[in-house]
């Protein structure tokens, strides 16, 4: 394998997508693609795993890639179905095949993830503190104060390092130019984190020389950092506050990822029920008494944190909860009521939202959103209801959506009888295509689409881990990278240096 | 320090486990017994396993063989089978997946995915002695992981505890069914089957050669310092983890546990053989049973399921009053 290089310039052509070879059933479309230009070169920064595929047997990735299920499936790396005894445990599919970022094109993400993260946090202590971006105007009051997702008890609570989001999962995809733009924000519990680390360990054995020569970026240092950050929450009063995990439990399908987290950093990983507040303070039942708690890592949604402030007939949190926040005596991460920034529409304001608090340029784009609250908008979408995309705000997971080159003419009509009913409660997008990525599918390598997921950490200060989780579709030509619906992951490898090789820092 | 919630949970794979390799092992003697085709012996030995295991009595039972596939798998209205065990096991390790050892995990997660394929086989005549052989291979592998992989700090001490709890009244009830018993109605056969039942032949023999009396089995079974499923070995295992634990717990409740764990086992060190296999033999293992109860309450009592008021800051002084 080490001779590979030589071996490919001595040959008349080197292997093009769609042509006789190993990448005979790559075939480039519209859509951008991750390795290959539209000459059919790969691009900066793929040269060794092109190489690398050039000379690989088809019985060769079939075994690495059934040693990758197997590790998997063995370390109990599952996504679970659960129910009652015979549940169902389920790996999400880890392609072996990485996806690749030269360093050039991550250090303008990074530059905008931090950007946007920051904004969105000033927007955040702004409507749950004096709320001008509502009383100048720029942002319908309605939209925000109307939000299932707003949280009144949040109202002048003062937030450490006024970081309201502390742990942040951006979902980004590439438009057919090849720029990245962002299609959500996740400033809830954004999960898949735990796929990061585990694809890495995974991929890094499987092409170790690969790796080596690529200069990648480690990622291992995510649950230290996750840790510091925790513990920068609530350092003004404690020195070494104690941290813990909070998880709705076993049967919560990212069970395994709390779990997880929680060896990884040496929390403790509670559930509601092992948690007990006395004057305001919070504890945990441990078994030399009750021990308390500084800082909350809440897996769980804001709604089923606290039955006395929230849902009446949640179990999954701790009455009283709330009540403690609002003391100041512990720190809850993610801060409840976050997620009225990830709203859908919501997102439309978000370059506005940039500009008005940083006086900056958004430095990645949004997906193009039409509005239907504003009334322009909404005859222009209602114009083109056969190309567009319609979303409905509060709902997500691909529920309440109408994709128009797909419907039927009465799909479109009943879609358009809803906007006009409800217009505030929908918004359109144009469709676009994600880029593909070189995938692994039985015994050849194609392409599939993907999008990319990184972590952004924001406690006393902002930390970017240098690597994502990469969702890919694995259904031919299909678009939805959901885990639920056919989607697997892959290794991102954020390369250090310039993309001839050699290291920066 | 350790949550509550976790140390009940390292509480019950230890139950769990040692339920499994426990049922594991009697079914496998008894179905071998059962081979002794005719021999009145032979049934007797069946009935009585299978009663120790939880089996309705003789009147309404079935095919030894078929009875054996409901406590390994399960059926309707069985409330407690192997199949159950080693789920409960597993569920209570993926309930602390965080706490424990890759390697306690792995093994734990493949033994619950051989018995719940095995369960779905028909030829279960033909591949149960290896079934059994093979999940108690498992269970002593897992012992040994937890021992080798696992920091003996107090998720270890609550693991073993209830191991050894859980040991102490599955040999109880053994020894129960067979102290009900006159010396003949069990014969030589009968004896050696309890033995095996128990693990213990070997070491019997060592000790106390090829006899097989009433009075010998008792005092070994019972009173043996040395042999690990003995009541008496067990009732000081359960007092040294109960020891090890203490020393966290508030000073009221750890009180409770360790006088009820200390007279268990002064109980047995000090008895006399007399009480063990005269008249009072089983009135004196149903005490040790009792005991075991009163321990695991106590346990539950002073680490899990205490009272909040009592452990809030500032009370500690308020309860000694």
């Amino acid at each position: 394998m080490a001779r590979a290089p030589e071996k490919v310039s001595d040959m008349a052509a080197p292997p093009r997508p769609g042509q006789e070879g190993p990448f005979e059933g790559y075939h480039l479309g519209a859509a951008y693609d991750e390795m290959f230009d539209a000459k059919g070169d790969p691009r900066p920064g793929w040269a060794g795993l092109y190489n690398r595929l050039s000379q690989a047997t088809p019985q060769s990735l079939r075994d690495l890639q059934a040693n990758i299920d197997r590790t998997f499936m063995a370390q109990g790396v599952t996504f679970t179905v659960y129910g009652h005894e015979d549940s169902t445990e389920r790996i999400i599919p880890t392609d072996i095949l990485p996806r690749i970022i030269p360093a050039a094109e991550w250090d303008k993400l990074e530059r905008g993830f931090k950007q946007r993260l920051e904004a969105l946090n000033l927007f955040l202590a702004d409507i749950y503190g004096d709320q001008a971006i509502i009383n100048n105007g720029y942002v319908p009051r309605d939209l925000i104060l109307g939000s299932t997702n707003y949280r009144r008890e949040m109202l002048g609570v003062e937030v450490p390092h006024g970081a309201y989001v502390n742990i942040c999962g951006t979902d980004v995809i590439r438009r057919e130019d090849g720029a990245y733009v962002v299609l959500e924000d996740n400033l809830r519990v954004p999960s898949g984190v735990s796929y990061m680390l585990s694809n890495r360990d995974a991929v890094k054995r499987a092409f170790p020389d690969l790796y080596r020569a690529a200069r990648v970026r480690p990622v291992e240092s995510y649950p230290d950092d996750l840790l510091a950050m925790l513990k920068s929450l609530a350092s003004e009063y404690q020195p070494d506050p104690t941290v813990v995990v909070l998880t709705p439990g076993v049967f919560n399908s990212a069970y395994f990822e709390h779990a997880f987290l929680a060896r990884l950093m040496g929390t403790p990983l509670v559930e509601g029920r092992d948690l007990a507040i006395h004057d305001n303070v919070v504890y945990m039942r441990t078994t030399s008494g009750l021990k308390r708690v500084d800082v909350i890592y809440r897996r769980v949604d804001d709604a089923f944190v606290d039955p006395l402030a929230f849902r009446p007939d949640s179990t999954l949190g701790v009455a009283g909860l709330m009540n403690a926040y609002r003391a100041g005596n512990v720190v809850i991460a993610n801060a409840p009521g976050a997620g009225v920034a990830d709203d859908k529409a919501v997102y439309a304001y978000t370059p506005q939202i940039i500009k008005h608090y940083l006086d900056q340029d958004p430095i990645i784009d949004i997906v193009e959103t039409f509005l239907c609250r504003e009334k322009s908008q909404m005859s222009h979408v209602l114009a083109n209801l056969d190309k567009l995309v319609v979303k409905a705000v509060g709902e997500s997971g691909g529920y309440g959506m109408l994709i128009g080159p797909h419907a039927t003419k009465a799909q479109i009509e009943e879609f358009a009888a809803k906007i006009k009913a409800d217009p505030d409660n929908y918004i359109a997008q144009p469709t676009i295509s994600l880029s593909t990525a070189p995938t692994y599918i039985d015994g050849a390598v194609e392409t599939r689409h993907v999008d990319l997921r990184p972590f952004i950490l924001c406690g006393a200060k902002m930390t970017l881990t240098p690597g994502a989780l990469t969702r890919v579709a694995l259904r031919k030509g299909s678009l939805v990278v959901n885990s639920s619906q056919g989607g697997g992951s892959k290794d991102t490898w954020v390369l250090s240096g310039p993309s001839d090789g050699r290291a920066r820092s | 320090m350790m949550l509550s919630r976790v140390a009940d949970s390292f509480y019950w794979i230890g139950r769990y486990t040692e339920r499994a390799e426990h049922a594991c092992r009697v079914l496998q003697i008894t179905l071998t017994a059962g081979l002794e085709a005719g021999a009145e012996e032979a049934e007797m030995t069946t009935e009585r396993a299978m009663r120790a295991l939880g089996a309705a009595p003789m009147a309404a039972r079935m095919d030894a063989l078929e009875e054996a596939r409901l406590l390994t798998f399960g059926g309707k209205g069985e409330i407690s089978s192997i199949h159950t065990a080693v789920f409960a096991a597993r569920e209570n390790a993926r309930q602390v997946r965080d706490q424990i050892t890759t390697e306690m995990w792995e093994r734990l997660n493949r033994l619950y995915f051989r018995v719940r394929e095995t369960a779905s086989k028909r030829n279960f005549s033909q591949i149960a002695a290896g079934f059994f052989e093979e999940t108690i291979n498992d269970l002593h592998a897992f012992k040994g992981i937890v021992s080798g992989t696992m920091s003996h700090g107090e998720g270890f001490h609550f693991l073993s505890m209830g191991r050894a709890i859980e040991r102490a009244q599955l040999i109880v009830r053994l020894l129960d069914l067979h102290f009900g018993e006159k010396q003949a109605a069990i014969g030589d056969f009968g004896w050696v089957q309890l033995l095996r039942m128990c693990c213990g032949l070997e070491p019997y023999l060592r000790v106390k050669t090829a006899t097989f009396r009433r009075d010998q089995i008792a005092d070994f079974l019972v009173l043996d310092p040395y042999f690990p499923r003995s009541l008496r070995f067990c009732a000081n295992t359960i007092a040294e983890h109960i020891d090890a634990v203490g020393v966290l717990a508030d000073e009221r409740a750890r009180e409770t546990c360790t006088r009820l764990s200390g007279r268990l086992a002064a109980r047995l060190n000090f008895a006399v053989l007399d009480e063990v296999t005269g008249k009072s033999g089983q009135a004196f293992i149903a005490q040790v049973a009792d005991d075991c109860i009163a321990i695991s309450d106590a346990v539950h009592a002073a680490f899990i399921s205490y009272s909040l008021a009592d452990r809030l800051p500032g009370t500690s002084t308020l309860g000694v009053r």
